[in-house]
């Protein structure tokens, strides 16, 4: 009896008598990750340097003008503060629960870029410089590049369909 | 089961290659000698559901440090550290 015959014996065995399952599991508990969430909060971060410039030409000089002004720069300035620490969590939970010691050996680049991304994370919350903002959306996209590669799906670069006009990374799929 | 052998399906994949998501596994049950590289099947420390990996070490004491072959894509000793022997219920005696 050949083993593909005992296999396709099984197989039908199982349909009728249903084996027990025993899992070679990858995961727990859901093994759902994603690099995108990273890489819109980095997004938001610059659209809202690009919005709080924006506004610096735009300001009035009226007192109505004025309040409008302020009450949108501590807007931008809050929602920067927030994406840049989701961004930072997004990271955490990559590095922290998905990432293993086999892929930062395969990837011997991926411990640095985490700490580079958080590092500059808390900076762009302290500047309105989007050059930094800038260098947090590359590193994460070389983040999320590894993490699909982990997975063995191919990236593209595109643009994003945000008005930040800037980069994307996508499985390809 | 007979012979104290069971047959049971493998699923998931982080025994590949050795064992394939679908493969069936022949397993003796309640095995009496565990060895280093031993394939077993024992219960997940954290939710009791059977998963099968490979004994990368036996600790002093008896404790069993297991692991997935297919390490990148594995929850193991790594995450919920080495098992008590009393969980290894069985070990694989052949793959169909």
């Amino acid at each position: 009896m050949t083993w593909n015959l005992a296999n396709r014996l099984l197989e039908r065995l199982d349909k009728i008598a249903h084996f027990d399952e025993v899992y070679a599991h990858c995961d727990y508990p859901c093994g759902i990750y994603d690099p995108h969430t990273a890489q819109m909060a980095a997004h938001t971060v610059i659209r809202m340097m690009d919005l709080i410039k924006e506004m610096q030409s735009k300001k009035g000089g009226g007192d109505a003008e004025m309040l409008e002004y302020q009450h949108n720069l501590v807007r931008a300035t809050s929602i920067k503060e927030q994406h840049a620490e989701i961004c930072k969590h997004e990271l955490r939970v990559l590095w922290g629960d998905y990432f293993k010691k086999e892929h930062a050996d395969a990837y011997p680049k991926l411990n640095e870029l985490v700490f580079n991304g958080l590092k500059l994370a808390s900076k762009a919350k302290q500047t309105t410089d989007v050059k930094t903002a800038e260098e947090l959306l590359s590193t994460v996209e070389q983040i999320a590049e590894i993490f699909w590669k982990t997975k063995g799906v191919e990236t593209k670069r595109v643009t994003a369909f945000y008005p930040t006009k800037r980069e994307i990374v996508y499985p390809k799929v | 089961m007979a012979l104290g052998l069971k047959i049971f399906r493998v699923r998931d994949r982080s025994m590949e290659p050795f064992l394939m998501d679908g493969d069936f596994a022949l397993v003796r049950m309640n095995p009496k000698r565990v060895r280093k590289g031993d394939i077993v099947v024992l219960e997940d420390p954290r939710n009791s559901k059977k998963i099968i990996k490979r004994v990368e070490r036996i600790r002093e004491g008896g404790d069993c440090y297991v692991v997935g072959d297919n390490r990148q894509m594995s929850s193991d000793s790594r995450s919920f550290g080495p098992v008590p022997m009393e969980q290894i219920v069985g070990k694989l005696v052949l793959k169909i």
